[in-house]
């Protein structure tokens, strides 16, 4: 994998229309680490604009507003770092039922 | 709390659910209204106020008995470079200690000492002041938040958008709300509005604000008609991350980085050089052009700011560092989080939008010149004046939250005693196809390019530093951005469409864009933190006055206003004590 490339497996999945989820590949440029968040935002702004998921609050990682599990794990989205080269499974928070792809109603 | 499905009817609907919105929800159930509390995205975790800092100013003369909260309406209005409407400014001193005592009973916890509130000094109070959030704005809020689910009269109503407000016979019967989980635009009859949606810092390149801080809020108040004051004072914060994108929008708090008694940091030019004067931090609008002297004469970083360094503190390097993981332990981890360690090479910060000062106009019942339309906290704009301390943001949105609960409250149960008449119809189909319209398109423009294009107009020409050609130049780009807003597309899908609602925000964007422009056009002079390069002096002979913007359907006027003067004679510009 090129060391300039950060590869996202994305949970997509809309409860009013799709029988189930499925996980969708994307290929983020990153010269630098990014977060999880910053992900999210790359593909939303770049790649597909349908991606449902919650963009910065705080700022400061205190808010949990982006709260979705990062491989696997419950985590601020925002305050994980994604190296270069290095791929990602972006998955929805288990905190509160599912919106759409990424955003849960939060509690 | 009961769950919502089909929302119809409310007497008073608070649209916002940060401090001000959370504390006007709150006032307006205690007077026995029932309400409705909308909000962008989750209560407590959206808007703008999770992330404001640990001060919120009271004259609770706990640490110091010698403040008043006569000492604190003088601040106010010395701080505000004396564009404060002085009834506003003497309520907020009067009330903020009883607001404080409020926030305690619903559960925001406050640091305390031997059992008194601790108060510290920040700059432009004369005594220390400034009550100790634990968790900030964030802290502030968990408290708001238990309230607002205890109390009944309550129904809260998340990952929601407003779109536009409707007017009968001239007063307020009800609102356009775009349900964002369901893709569903929802009418709302109320009595009774209170807008509480924050300040409009999005409108540039750079700020500290979540990106739906647009300003769509004020919006929904000019264009039925609500009277806009003071919208060319931005307030910067002087250090907020710059790169990488990583960091960008983190507060880095420079009264602890750069304070003598504290980190003792310094700030370093593109070039390895200092450029304040030796000793602490100036005053915060001293620093603000310090640092865009710098980035404009060419001795700027390469992502366009400039560095925070740490090792150069007098105290050196470990001492610096123990001192930020004391103080700023969020701040510290979230850095180093993304790969940025301030102990081990410099930050590359930059001022950024941080705060709005002006907004609606209200009265000290936050009544706007609207019937039945209020406003509270960062939306209303004659609070603060041209300037205001740390502290006092909070303080206005617990003040006039509870005033605007209590007001709305009050107008519904009086005034408007039988539900308004539902808008009328044709006005009602033509916001649906309005709003359905940007989903239904083949083919268009993404609401981000026209977000770019504005953000660049606006900190290319209404940022720091402003002139009457660059502002008429913004005026004719604004209006050519315009002509593009039919050609605006979302994605097509109807569940949590966030590009659905950039296109919403886009739109009134722009118009608010418009309205900053006209009022910075509109004050010849410079105060505070509005800069005009072509009229640099502060010029109390003529402009102790508001600058107010009104929308009238089919363009915007500008006049000016005195500012109310009550408790401090202002004799040719000087404050009276």
């Amino acid at each position: 994998m090129s060391a300039s490339l950060i590869t996202a497996r994305v949970f997509r999945f809309n409860p009013e229309v799709d029988s189930a989820g499925r996980y969708e590949e994307y290929r983020v440029p990153a010269d630098s680490p990014m977060s999880a968040l910053e992900i999210a935002r790359y593909i939303y702004r770049n790649i597909d604009a349908s991606l449902a998921f919650r963009d910065h609050n705080c700022y400061i990682g205190v808010c949990s507003c982006c709260l979705m599990r990062v491989n696997g794990k419950e985590a601020r989205a925002c305050s994980v770092s994604v190296r270069p080269g290095e791929s990602v499974c972006l998955e929805p928070s288990k905190a509160g039922p599912i919106v759409r792809d990424l955003v849960v109603v939060m509690r | 709390m009961p769950e919502i499905n089909q929302i119809r009817q409310t007497d008073v609907l608070v649209i916002g659910a940060g401090g001000a919105g959370a504390r006007a929800a709150i006032a307006a159930a205690e007077a026995g209204a029932q309400v409705i509390l909308t909000s962008k995205g989750p209560l407590a975790r959206s808007g703008i106020t999770p992330l404001a800092q640990w001060s919120l100013e009271a004259a609770m003369a706990h640490e110091n008995p010698a403040d008043s909260t006569r000492q604190h309406f003088l601040d106010i209005v010395r701080e505000g470079r004396n564009l404060c409407d002085q009834n506003l400014a003497e309520v907020m001193a009067a009330e903020a200690p009883q607001r404080v005592l409020d926030l305690e009973r619903y559960g925001t916890r406050f640091r305390k000492k031997d059992g008194k509130f601790l108060q510290l000094t920040t700059p432009g109070q004369t005594y220390p002041r400034s009550v100790f959030l634990e968790g900030g704005g964030y802290g502030m809020m968990l408290g708001l938040k238990k309230e607002v689910q205890r109390q009944n009269r309550i129904k809260l109503w998340e990952d929601v958008c407003v779109t536009r407000l409707f007017l009968r016979e001239g007063r307020v019967t009800g609102a356009s709300v775009l349900d964002l989980r369901k893709g569903e635009l929802i009418y709302v009859q109320a009595k009774s509005i209170i807008l509480a949606t924050g300040g409009n810092e999005e409108l540039w390149p750079v700020s500290d604000c979540p990106p739906e801080s647009v300003g769509d809020g004020l919006w929904l108040a000019a264009e039925i008609g609500a009277e806009m004051v003071d919208m060319e004072m931005l307030l910067y914060y002087p250090l907020v991350g710059n790169w990488p994108l990583s960091i960008r929008g983190t507060i880095v708090p420079y009264e602890i980085v750069l304070e003598p008694t504290q980190c003792y940091g310094k700030l370093v030019n593109g070039l390895g050089e200092e450029f304040l004067p030796p000793g602490g931090p100036p005053a915060r609008d001293v620093i603000i052009a310090a640092i865009f002297r710098e980035i404009r004469e060419g001795r700027g970083t390469p992502h366009g700011g400039i560095y925070l360094d740490l090792a150069r503190s007098p105290k050196g390097i470990e001492e610096a560092g123990h001192i930020m993981s004391a103080m700023l332990p969020s701040v510290l981890q979230y850095l180093r989080n993304a790969g940025v360690n301030p102990l081990g090479a410099p930050v590359e910060v930059a001022p950024a939008a941080h705060y709005t000062l002006g907004g609606v106009r209200i009265d000290e019942r936050c009544r706007t010149s609207v019937p039945g339309l209020f406003a509270a906290g960062e939306t209303a704009g004659n609070v603060q004046g041209a300037n205001r301390s740390s502290g006092n943001a909070l303080c206005e949105t617990q003040v006039f939250g509870a005033r605007a609960g209590e007001a709305a409250a009050c107008y519904a149960g009086e005034t408007a005693a039988d539900m308004p008449e539902v808008a009328g119809e044709a006005a009602w189909e033509a916001e649906k196809e309005r709003v359905y319209a940007y989903i239904n398109k083949k083919e268009g423009i993404r609401p981000q390019e026209i977000k770019q294009q504005v953000k660049s107009i606006m900190g290319q020409a209404v940022g720091f530093g402003r002139t009457k050609q660059g502002l008429e130049d913004a005026l004719q780009k604004l209006a050519e951005l315009t002509g593009q807003m039919d050609r605006l597309k979302a994605a097509s899908v109807l569940a949590y469409n966030r590009e659905w609602l950039e296109a919403v925000e886009v739109e009134a964007m722009v118009k608010v864009a418009k309205i900053v422009t006209l009022a910075a056009l509109t004050r010849e002079e410079s105060r505070g933190h509005h800069y005009r390069l072509d009229f640099p002096e502060r010029d109390d002979c003529n402009w102790l006055k508001h600058t107010v913007i009104t929308w009238d359907g089919w363009e915007f006027t500008a006049k000016t206003v005195p500012v109310i003067v009550t408790g401090i004679p202002l004799n040719g510009g000087e404050v009276a004590e």
